[in-house]
């Protein structure tokens, strides 16, 4: 049973197709960065995972089953933290605030949310970051604090939404290596989605490429070559190796905002 | 924009001693609360010096539709024995404050209620010929009752302020006589009872009541309202001097080149004039007005 | 001093402010924590329009502007999913304070009763009126403890609480009709164009000096009430509007707030 399966699905927002008959499977243990330029359906495909939009075609199945709303089995690191970085919360009232959070009635936390949301912070070396507020902390800080979040609960598989926006270099490699190390000990698939491949190099199993409503998967360089990103394009592509990194050149505008080296 | 009562002038004594039971009140003078200072005049023409009388809108500067009511005026409400007000929506304000405050011992006269004016009707209901002398008889029976031992005093007074407001009112009828029919305006309808009672023919009256409640004046009122002027229907403009904007002072420039005469009215009464003098002085304005363009 | 609470009306002035403070600071603390602060500025001025249709149709003003407040919550919280939320909040308050003027404008008699509330009237409150604001107020706050749990979830982490699968549009309008339930109460003490001060500077200084929710909550309320009952007794004193000492102390408790918060960020 492969961990995520998508089966010629297409899904449509409002008139804009975003995936057409895409097909790929993502098997147990697998880290897999998902990239593709801005718009080409990376947080869509999350959404769908998560049970948040409908599929207008085709089958999906996240860990043997059809893709449901709350399904607790997923550690999810979401995109955009609106505010967060002014908030005077600390980080574990933070992560609390999350635990049975979809019950109705008043935001009392038991013993048991208290020693999980613990756990969390432990296993990815947060524990001080629990006391502080998060206006106090770091950018990559506070990631590491959602990375520990989306850990709450024993997930079978990760997901997580550019969770590299706007983090220095090194802190982008402590949290993917984070990521993989606790992914590799507790065996789980793990879809990261990025910008761009090279902070994720050391980590990844496979690369799921999205592109004008195509999908791509497979090693590094199954995916990212000329033949195969030319072809997601419908355009010529250049790719370019470096002292261990990989850059992607567009020869044309379909391409735009693809350039390794831009940034939103 | 919001009025500050600094005129409001509380006596110690009323402040110290407003204890509810009647005999305590027996020694001294009688506490008289007015919404409006003229409701104030008249309870001290009544009263004499057997009351003592605390008018609470008494500026003649303010804007009487934005108040908002200070401590001292609630404690002044909350002991004093006898209330006057002119009820109709005009004062809500009085009706929040005596429901804030209960006393067994306090009797209040609504103007509105005592000449049957209704919820809706025009509230300046002072200008109505008969307003104030019914203010001015339930004042007198209810200190009679109060004071059974000055009663003299207040029928006379009594007898007094009925007779010089008679004498205001034929000058009235005269100008009715002579007048009637005259088309007149107004910025806002404060006057609009006595213009009635002279007989005049009140245009625009959409437009005041839009002034009236700050809100906007339709296009075709303004413009029905400035032909008025412009091609000399109208004799007279009275204008609200305590609710001005910039539509009414434009209204006024027009009237003076149109040579249309102004005459302000207030919805207070102005310092050092008495109900007597006040309504006298505008009379004679109306009439100088209209003997001049007639 | 010694007389203050002789008088009826400052007995009446202080219950409902107890009442209206304790729900304006719990629901504020939510208001200011969600980012929504103009959207309870809005509502209140909403009030106005509704308080004015309330005196053209003949019913109580107070029914007038709590009708038109929940109804603009909820369609403000409906159009937020569709239009830039600003956006939605701006459409209906202009929308809705133009119907406040066509209802002014069909309305051919003294509208003072509507006009009165724009400020609001502390020291007129009878005990009538003490009962509504307390039945009101206890029907909000059962709102919001039963809303309050995933409330707190959806307000830190949309984006995860909807994936978790809480009703986060179902929430966010059930919380605006609390809101304006809350604000048709606080429009009694302060006033439309007040009610801001009540609701928000407590909460905003609240979150400013605490971690935790559970002491954010408390501190919102009772600094709600205490800048409630101190500007009674500051409005007894000096004899000045008592709005303008709860928004002058309002502002006080945020500066401070503020200023607590730099002091512990240096150190």
């Amino acid at each position: 049973m492969s961990a995520v399966s998508f089966d010629d699905v297409t899904v449509t927002l409002g008139r804009r197709q975003i995936l057409s008959g895409v097909s790929f499977a993502v098997e147990g243990g697998d880290f897999v960065a998902v990239l593709g330029p801005n718009g080409s359906g990376k947080t869509t495909m999350f959404r769908v995972l998560l049970g948040l939009l409908p599929i207008h075609g085709g089958r999906v199945a996240v860990l043997g089953q059809a893709p449901r709303r709350g399904n607790p089995q997923i550690g999810y690191v979401p995109q955009s933290r609106r505010g967060a970085a002014q908030l005077q919360f600390t980080g574990f009232e933070f992560l609390l605030s999350a635990q049975g959070g979809s019950r109705w009635g008043l935001p009392v936390a038991s013993k048991g949310d208290r020693k999980a949301v613990e756990a969390a912070l432990e296993r990815v070396g947060a524990r001080d970051l629990g006391q502080r507020s998060l206006s106090e902390m770091s950018g990559g800080e506070r990631q590491r604090l959602f990375v520990a979040q989306a850990l709450v609960g024993a997930p079978k598989l990760l997901l997580l939404d550019e969770p590299l926006i706007s983090l220095d270099p090194a802190y982008q490699r402590t949290i993917v290596e984070l990521v993989r190390d606790v992914a590799r000990e507790r065996g789980i698939p793990v879809l990261f989605s990025a910008h761009e491949i090279n902070p994720l190099l050391r980590a990844v199993d496979k690369v799921l490429y999205l592109g004008n409503g195509h999908a791509a998967i497979g090693s590094v360089d199954e995916v990212i070559n000329e033949a195969v990103l030319s072809s997601i394009y419908g355009a010529t592509v250049r790719v370019i190796r470096a002292e261990g990194r990989v850059f992607v050149i567009a020869e044309d505008s379909a391409a735009d905002g693809h350039m390794h080296e831009h940034d939103h | 924009m919001r009025s500050r009562l600094k005129s409001l002038v509380i006596t110690g004594a009323l402040v110290a001693t407003q204890s509810s039971s009647g005999a305590a009140w027996a020694a001294g003078p009688i506490h008289v609360i007015a919404a409006e200072n003229f409701y104030g005049d008249l309870a001290t023409q009544i009263g004499g010096k057997h009351i003592a009388v605390t008018s609470i809108l008494a500026n003649p500067n303010d804007d009487p539709h934005l108040f908002e009511s200070s401590p001292s005026t609630a404690r002044a409400i909350a002991g004093a024995q006898v209330i006057i007000y002119n009820g109709v929506d005009y004062d809500p304000w009085m009706d929040k404050l005596l429901s804030a405050s209960h006393s067994a011992d306090r009797t209040t006269i609504v103007a509105g209620d005592l000449i049957g004016a209704k919820s809706g009707d025009n509230p300046h209901l002072w200008y109505n010929p008969k307003t104030l002398p019914a203010v001015a008889a339930a004042l007198a029976a209810e200190l009679e009752k109060r004071d059974p031992a000055n009663a003299a005093d207040y029928k006379a007074n009594l007898g007094k302020f009925d007779t010089a407001f008679a004498a205001l009112m034929t000058e009235v009828d005269a100008v009715k006589a002579k007048y009637a029919g005259t088309e007149v305006t107004a910025t806002e309808p404060v006057f609009g009872y006595m213009a009635t009672a002279m007989g005049f023919k009140m245009l625009n009256y959409d437009f005041q009541v839009a002034m009236m409640n700050d809100t906007e004046p339709s296009p075709s009122e303004v413009a029905g309202f400035e032909n008025s002027l412009k091609d000399g229907t109208v004799k007279i403009l009275f204008y609200n001097d305590q609710v001005t904007d910039d539509t009414t002072t434009r209204l006024l420039g027009l009237a003076k080149a149109s040579h249309v005469t102004v005459i302000g009215v207030t919805e207070t009464e102005p310092k050092g004039k008495t109900i007597e003098t006040w309504f006298a002085g505008q009379i004679a304005d109306v009439q100088k007005a209209l003997a001049a363009s007639h | 001093m010694s007389g203050i609470f002789d008088y009826e009306f400052m007995r009446n002035a202080f219950a409902a402010a107890t009442i209206v403070a304790i729900a304006a600071g719990a629901i504020g603390y939510f208001l200011v924590l969600r980012g929504e602060t103009f959207a309870g500025h809005a509502l209140s001025h909403v009030g106005f329009s509704g308080a004015t249709g309330a005196v053209l149709i003949g019913v109580s003003p107070l029914l007038g502007l709590t009708a038109f407040t929940m109804a603009a919550g909820i369609g403000i919280s409906l159009l937020g999913e569709r239009l830039h939320r600003d956006v939605a909040i701006g459409m209906v308050l202009t929308l809705s304070l133009g119907f406040g003027l066509l209802f002014l404008h069909f309305y051919t008699a003294y509208a003072g009763m509507a006009t009165n509330l724009l400020f609001g009237n502390v020291l007129g409150i009878s005990p009538q009126t003490v009962l509504v604001l307390l039945g009101m107020s206890l029907v909000t706050i059962a709102a919001l403890c039963l809303i309050s749990r995933p409330l707190l979830f959806a307000s830190l982490q949309p984006e995860l609480a909807e994936a978790r699968g809480v009703p986060v549009a179902m929430l966010s309008a059930l919380f605006m009709v609390v809101v304006a339930v809350t604000i048709a109460q606080a429009i009694q003490i302060v006033g439309v164009l007040l009610v801001f001060a009540l609701m928000v500077a407590p909460a905003a200084t609240a979150l400013k000096v605490t971690r935790r929710f559970a002491t954010g909550l408390a501190t919102s309320v009772l600094l709600a009430l205490a800048i409630a009952w101190a500007s009674l007794v500051l409005a007894y004193v000096t004899d000045w509007p008592t709005s303008f000492w709860i928004t002058t102390l309002g502002g006080v408790a945020y500066g401070l707030g503020v200023l607590a918060n730099r002091v512990r960020q240096v150190r």
